[in-house]
């Protein structure tokens, strides 16, 4: 704030006739009003006018207040109210607290179903003892159907030229030109047929 | 300046432990102050007295909460504009009626009265044309008697802005005033 402007408030606060300045200020602004005879005319011009506005009586008529006091004790009744409960302090916190144990019940009861137990390492498998259960069948999800690995014959995996995959009743995966030689027709109802088979 | 200490804290601290006298003592200190500033927004005694009465009782309902940031006296001070700006929303047409109703009776008054009344009316309405928060802070400063720190708490502004405003306030009225007089 510049220093006319901060006169100019100081001014106002000093002929209002409340000491709300330091005796700084105060030295300050009497300075002002003495030095310059414009400013001493403006400051009495104001202290007049606040004082005819202190003067005005209040609006209305008043009321007794002894009367006002009573209904006002009547209204507001005759014990202090409890303080209340902060909610919003315990909000956050216990939300919080809720959504872990949600997601740990979650977690312990509903395990899902593609999350293993890590193999044990080659380092880790000489400590361990072997386990007596048999182990588990291995599924893989496949076009909305679980098929079991396990079912099939070693030999058919570990060929690699394709052979075996004709033998395992699959389409030969090395001769694929023929669909090329399908017409929309008969792709639509392929797909048609495909659906039709998920949806059973 | 100095920081002065809130005189009402400690009585809304009492109440705060379960003294309800406290509240009666905060009620007898402030009725009037609280009566005044409501009449000014409110054209009738009557519903003065009912807003006055709701004043308390909300303060009394929040004072357990009461976190003194403020002095006790602006936070009830707050409390009286918003319930007087909040009735008169509600009670729009009934005011504008009643204040028909205040001009007639007025014109009617004893002829001594009515020089002393014509320039209060005058002062009265020469404030009225001052913009809301010059009106505000000069009728929060020279009626209320509060300080420019509790003023600037009540017109969501800074100490300084306030001073600016009263000053400003001031000098219109004795514009507006001094044209009526010539």
């Amino acid at each position: 704030m510049s220093d006319r402007a901060n006169d100019r408030d100081l001014i106002a606060a000093y002929q209002d006739g409340v000491s709300e300045l330091t005796a700084d200020e105060r030295r300050r602004v009497e300075a002002l009003v003495q030095g310059d005879p414009a400013i001493r005319a403006e400051a009495e011009a104001t202290v007049a006018m606040i004082a005819e506005l202190r003067a005005l009586p209040p609006e209305g008529t008043e009321p007794s207040w002894a009367v006002l006091e009573r209904e006002i004790r009547t209204a507001v009744g005759p014990t202090v109210p409890p303080r209340p409960f902060r909610l919003w302090r315990w909000l956050v916190p216990a939300g919080a607290l809720a959504m872990t144990a949600a997601i740990a019940m979650l977690v312990i009861h509903h395990p899902h179903d593609g999350l293993q137990v890590a193999a044990p390492t080659a380092r880790d498998a000489g400590d361990l003892p072997t386990p007596s259960a048999p182990e588990a069948a291995t599924g893989l999800w496949l076009d909305g159907h679980v098929v079991d690995v396990d079912d099939l014959d070693p030999a058919f995996l570990d060929d690699d030229d394709g052979d075996a995959l004709a033998t395992g009743g699959l389409l030969p995966a090395d001769d694929l030109h023929w669909i090329d030689s399908l017409d929309d027709s008969a792709i639509d109802r392929a797909e048609t047929w495909l659906d039709k088979k998920k949806k059973s | 300046m100095t920081e002065s200490v809130d005189p009402d804290l400690e009585l809304a601290e009492a109440f705060r432990a379960g003294d309800r006298g406290a509240f009666d003592t905060l009620v007898r200190r402030h009725q009037k102050g609280i009566w005044r500033l409501v009449r000014r927004y409110i054209k009738s005694d009557a519903d003065a007295n009912d807003v006055t009465q709701l004043v308390f009782v909300r303060a009394f309902k929040g004072l357990v909460t009461f976190r003194g940031q403020s002095a006790v006296r602006s936070w009830l001070y707050r409390i009286a504009i918003n319930c007087s700006l909040s009735w008169i929303r509600d009670h729009r047409f009934e005011q504008a009626s009643e204040i028909a109703e205040d001009a007639l009776t007025e014109t009617n008054a004893g002829p001594a009265r009515i020089s002393h009344d014509q320039e209060g009316s005058r002062l009265r309405a020469a404030i009225a044309q001052l913009p809301p928060k010059q009106k505000l802070v000069l009728e929060l400063r020279v009626f209320d008697d509060l300080s420019f720190k509790e003023v600037a708490d009540l017109a969501d502004c800074s100490e300084n802005t306030a001073k600016v405003n009263f000053h400003y306030a001031v000098k219109r009225l004795r514009d507006i005033l001094g044209g009526s007089r010539e």
